[in-house]
């Protein structure tokens, strides 16, 4: 076969449409140690507040007003000012719930699995990806914490000794919940704050004001970068990032069996924990690339993330979509193949009963615009990609309002058939928590360094020695522990 | 399939030159496991005649040779699509692998066949009677008699019929073989020279290749396994078997490497951490199984629906719990101690010692999977000589699909790693600072080790 | 304020004569002043910019006897715990510890409440329905490993420590930017005064510099 000419290859090769200032690389040219770390560290120390960022901000305080209304009003007079009716007693509640969850999710996966996969592109975008999760976290804590109706007795949740006797039911995956979401809050809490000190030391370092040094002085515990300290951390945090990784699993495996342990045609699904977890990633992976775009243009971070990063998340993005197409196949399917009237009712009915609408926007939303992504072109336009995420997260949040909601209005008992229409104190509870986690993550973009400065240094200096030969392919790892290649630290788990 | 006229002008290393003997050596070899096990079979069928007890193992081996091509298959447009490091450590291995339909397909007739036979018996004996369980056809649904008197059955005979199910099967080995076709095709382009074209290509047919292989894997293993109890269902089952099927490749693609390759000089210089990814993968796959597993079963045991707590409760009766404990301990925590203690000393023959293992906890699991639909208890596989094709048709099927992956090895000669897909440079250490001319690969640097060469 | 970023800008510049080729009579002032000041002397640091001359640093240190050394980075490097010889598998093990501590207490509290304390029927299943009570095994078991592990590690490594020697080292803010220190200290058997410090001048490095207690 004849040797095709280079300028042959590059005609029929789809080639992306990209500014100039936008590079594929991993970490823009010429970067050095100093300049990453200034980068990152003066958007915080030197940066003065943008009028756009102030704007954002009360704008969230406003969100967050709601919020407080919202969360007030269910404390004080109970979820009686919630749209749920006998027959559908899980409504936005558990629908917000699951959907912030989820989002959470895509933030440990970079922060974890990639790190042990030894992609390194993850580096820039972790540390948001992580604040978003425990943001998400705190958002959909508070919808679990409002549903269980007498909030007096939420404690009640824990395996605490009483006077009564009683202990929680441990068969039940909702106890399960309880434990699953506290552990995974504190151990994303656990992890975040520990990739953050050794940057909380740098913002010290590099801090003017006095006061401002001791804030980050304090937080950063007196971390001096000594080689001893490295070593013990470099351990803990592989093996932190080892056990993220079948946690995060088991979270929203957890929530699925809620579902899925029921006998409600529509919830008793075996195939919901894997496809609740791809589900999970989509709608969190449409949410890093939501934040991430407007975020590196707001702080001139184009060269940390680049549209390598934004195009890998775009191609993580068709593979889960794919998944949990696969999953509302497989659904679909089943409902068939039980040969079960009722199941194949809860399939008919999802397509053509009273909210079938909702069903189909959401096939729309997650298995057909996301193939748009295939497109080379499409995955580095950044107005494409925004919108194609925000879609994707419509359709997550469709895609539990369908199984949670369109489910429980049509159950095996046709007495008990009811609908169910939101009410203003469901949507503003939802909005109000678009202000905590806005609000949340508009404080951590001044506050603390947006992207793990420790990390890039290392993955700068790789990139200065090595990057000649690993240019062009993402299994290369940085030159030391972040990556797990040294042995003697710790296993990596996959 | 594809020819080698250009080889002259190369300065690569093939197949043959670094492991041809052995692969003779092994298609030698391969054929007395293939005749014991022919032999046991021999034995089975003589001592159960008249019932269905043969054909029930020979069920469950083909389920794992079956799965083994399918799996390499599916793994191979893996590597096209994700092109990591370990995957050039299989490639070739694989691609011989997934040459392996026509002979799986004909491993598939006795199975085909019977379906045929039992359209034509309906279960019914000469006087009309239904035939007891051992005897019957191996698809219960497939008997018209069974069908007509079930609510269940007949509300599904849209899709399990008879018909259907031969229509549906041939049509999944068409599939198949169309994609390992151009799988192999391309790729042997792809050795002839430079050409990120027909790497474009590979890449999305295999993208889409992944999906078609995960749709199918799942139909196929719902008509072979799934419908041996038709009126049990679980929708997580088509993964259950993705995982099932590339954790099975993977074990054997790590023996390959093992007996064929583990003392050969260039093996020695493939840095170690792509045997820890491959160590990884093992951990990634057994933990999958558990995953998997356990929620299948979670969910059907807390649900307690009828038709679906049959299947679960017969395999935690009878003497089948102690099989499934053994599932667990063989195939999740066994596996799962030694990878997380070896991790950080990983290597090929530690790895091998778990995948040989491993290929026995295989066979148990789908063994697990399949068994109890025909036989109450454990004890009968003895009490009815159903043991003696139980090990016999593994080692029928296992010889001559050893026979046949040792042949395709042979006969394609490929060169040992494909030199020309760019993203081998990460992976191929040996001369990673010499990029010279257009015909100096990489892997002249490994002629050192070989007297000669295609 | 200006003053404060001109700081750490790359190209500081260093008080002549603690380079290792200025031997002038300001060198002379200033190491005599030193020994002077010797009894305060907590250790005697090296600063690079890179990581190479860091790690042959540390490797001739090692073998030149010294023990009580310790580098200060911006990030981990690789082989460095190998060149200082410094060699710690603590953290593997107490999380493993952790972890087999959460895990039984996790599966106990289960057992115990469901099966003895508190026994309910619930549809049937055995008191002990084990498969039940995996998931909360494994979410205490991954709970107690992660606490074990961060709380164990900000101990083992003494943090909190808001004050330290380095600290007194003037330029030592890029420890955490771009700069790589090796600090010899005071308390290693090996160390004397003199020796160490022309020991330390031989390295290659930026400046030598002393680091008082």
């Amino acid at each position: 076969m004849a040797v095709i000419t280079p300028r042959e290859i590059s005609r029929r090769l789809p080639s992306p449409v990209v500014d100039a200032d936008e590079t594929f690389d991993v970490v823009g040219k010429g970067n050095t140690l100093a300049t990453v770390t200034e980068k990152i560290s003066d958007a915080v120390l030197r940066d003065r507040l943008r009028p756009g960022w102030v704007i954002f901000l009360g704008f969230a305080l406003l969100l967050l007003a709601t919020l407080g209304v919202a969360f007030g009003g269910i404390l004080v007079m109970g979820v009686g000012l919630w749209g749920i009716n006998n027959s559908v007693g899980w409504g936005f509640d558990i629908i917000n719930f699951v959907w912030w969850i989820g989002i959470g999710h895509a933030g440990t996966l970079i922060s974890a699995i990639l790190l042990l996969v030894h992609q390194n592109w993850r580096t820039s975008i972790n540390r948001f990806a992580e604040a978003m999760t425990i943001f998400a976290v705190f958002c959909a804590g508070l919808f679990v914490l409002s549903h269980v109706g007498r909030h007096q007795y939420a404690y009640w949740l824990f395996p605490l000794p009483n006077s009564m006797g009683m202990w929680p039911q441990f068969r039940s995956p909702l106890e399960w919940d309880v434990f699953a979401v506290s552990t995974y809050a504190t151990v994303s809490i656990l992890f975040w704050y520990v990739g953050l000190i050794p940057d909380l030391a740098t913002l010290r370092d590099r801090a003017v004001r006095p006061y401002v040094k001791r804030f980050y002085g304090i937080a950063s515990l007196g971390w001096r970068g000594s080689n001893q300290h490295w070593h013990r951390y470099m351990a803990v945090y592989l093996i932190l990032a080892g056990i993220s990784t079948p946690l995060v699993l088991s979270v929203h495996s957890t929530i699925s069996f809620d579902f899925a342990f029921s006998q409600v045609p529509g919830w008793h699904a075996t195939v919901f924990p894997p496809y609740f977890v791809a589900g999970a990633l989509v709608g969190g992976f449409a949410m890093v690339l939501i934040l991430a775009i407007p975020l590196r243009e707001m702080f001139n971070l184009k060269d940390l993330i680049t549209m390598r990063h934004l195009e890998n998340c775009a191609k993580i993005l068709v593979c889960t979509t794919i998944f949990v197409s696969y999953g509302y196949a497989m659904e679909a399917w089943t409902a068939y193949y039980s040969g079960s009237i009722d199941e194949r009712f809860m399939a008919w009915n999802r397509a053509f009963g009273q909210y079938g609408w909702s069903y189909w926007s959401l096939l729309f939303c997650n298995a057909v615009v996301p193939q748009l992504l295939w497109f080379r072109k499409i995955r580095t336009n950044l107005v494409w990609l925004y919108f194609i995420s925000v879609v994707l997260s419509i359709g997550m949040w469709l895609e539990r309002w369908v199984i949670i909601v369109v489910s429980l209005t049509r159950t095996m008992l046709p007495s008990t058939w009811h609908g169910y229409t939101p009410t203003g104190w469901d949507w503003a509870q939802y909005i109000g928590t678009f202000g905590l986690f806005l609000t949340c993550f508009l404080l951590f973009c001044r506050i603390l360094p947006v992207i793990a400065m420790a990390e890039m240094r290392e993955l700068v200096h790789h990139e200065m020695h090595h990057g000649a030969h690993d240019h062009g392919h993402d299994s290369a790892e940085p030159n030391g522990g972040f990556s797990g290649s040294d042995p003697s630290v710790a296993p990596a788990h996959a | 399939m594809a020819t080698h006229e250009h080889s002259h002008e190369r300065t690569d290393v093939r197949i043959n030159d670094l492991i041809g003997p052995r692969l003779n050596a092994l298609a030698a070899k391969a054929p007395i496991f293939a005749g014991v096990g022919g032999v046991l079979c021999l034995a089975g069928l003589a001592l159960t005649w008249g019932t269905n007890y043969f054909l029930q193992s020979y069920l469950f081996a083909f389920m794992f040779w079956f799965g083994l091509t399918l799996g390499s298959t599916t793994w191979l447009m893996g590597h096209h699509v994700t092109g990591g490091g370990w995957g050039f450590l299989i490639r070739r291995p694989l691609e011989a692998a997934s040459r392996m339909w026509p002979y799986v397909f004909a491993m598939w007739f006795p199975i085909g066949i019977f379906m045929v036979l039992s359209m034509m018996n309906n279960g019914l004996d000469a006087s009309g009677h239904h035939l007891p369980m051992n005897k019957m056809p191996l698809y219960e649904w497939a008997n018209a008699s069974i069908r007509d008197g079930d609510k269940v059955l007949t509300a599904k005979s849209g899709y399990l019929n008879p018909l259907g199910w031969l229509i549906r099967s041939v049509l999944f080995f068409c599939v198949w073989f169309g994609l390992s076709f151009y799988l192999n095709k391309w790729s042997r382009e792809e050795d002839e020279s430079y050409n990120p074209l027909v790497r474009h290509r590979l890449s999305l047919m295999s993208a889409v290749g992944l999906l078609i292989s995960a749709l199918t894997i799942t139909f196929s293993t719902i008509d072979w396994v799934m419908s041996l109890e038709p009126h049990w269902f679980s929708s997580l089952w088509g993964l259950i078997f993705v995982v099932g099927q590339g954790h099975a490749t993977l074990i054997v693609m790590v023996l390959m490497i093992r007996y064929l390759a583990w003392d050969l000089p260039l093996l020695k210089k493939v840095e170690t951490r792509y045997f820890r990814d491959l160590g990884n993968l093992m951990l990634a796959f057994t933990l999958l199984w558990a995953y998997t597993n356990y929620s299948q079963f979670m969910i059907q045991y807390s649900a307690n629906i009828k038709e679906e707590a049959g299947w679960q409760l017969h395999r935690t009766t009878f003497g089948w719990q102690y099989i499934g404990f053994g599932n667990i301990i063989f195939h999740f925590a066994a596996p799962f101690l030694f990878l997380l203690m070896s991790l950080t000393k990983v290597n090929i023959r530690n790895l091998a010692k778990l995948a040989l293992f491993l290929v026995f906890a295989r066979h148990l699991d789908l063994f697990f999977y399949i068994i109890p639909t025909f036989r109450q208890s454990p004890m009968e596989t003895f009490r009815s000589f159903a043991f003696l094709s139980d090990i016999g048709a593994p080692l029928l099927l296992g010889g001559l699909w050893l026979m046949g992956w040792s042949k395709q090895m042979t006969k394609t000669n490929a060169p040992i790693v494909p030199q020309f897909d760019e993203r081998l440079e990460g992976f191929w250490p040996l001369d990673a600072h010499d990029h010279g001319s257009n015909g100096h690969t990489p892997l002249a640097a490994a002629k050192g080790v070989t007297t000669t060469h295609g | 304020m200006a003053q404060h970023v001109e700081k750490s800008s790359p190209d500081i510049e260093f008080p002549i004569g603690f380079g290792i080729n200025n031997r002038g009579a300001d060198l002379r002032a200033a190491e005599i002043d030193r020994a002077q000041r010797k009894h305060s002397v907590w250790g005697i640091t090296a600063e690079f910019d890179e990581t190479d001359p860091l790690l042959n640093a540390a490797r001739a240190a090692r073998k030149a006897g010294y023990t009580r050394m310790d580098a200060y980075t911006p990030m981990p490097v690789e082989g460095l715990s190998d060149a200082i010889g410094y060699r710690n598998k603590q953290m593997p093990a107490l999380m493993f510890c952790g972890g087999l501590l959460g895990c039984s207490l996790g599966y106990f509290i289960q057992w115990y409440s469901l099966g003895y304390g508190y026994a309910l029927n619930h549809g049937g299943r055995p008191y002990h329905s084990w498969p039940n009570f995996i998931v909360i095994t494994f979410e205490c078991t991954i709970l107690f490993t992660a606490l074990t592990g961060v709380f164990g590690m900000l101990i083992l490594n003494g943090l909190p420590t808001l004050y330290h020697p380095m600290f007194n080292l003037e330029g030592f803010e890029r420890h955490s930017q771009d700069r790589f220190f090796l600090t010899i200290e005071a308390r290693d058997k090996n160390f004397d005064f003199e020796k160490t410090l022309a020991f330390m001048r031989t390295m290659g490095a930026l400046r030598v510099e002393v680091v008082e207690k």
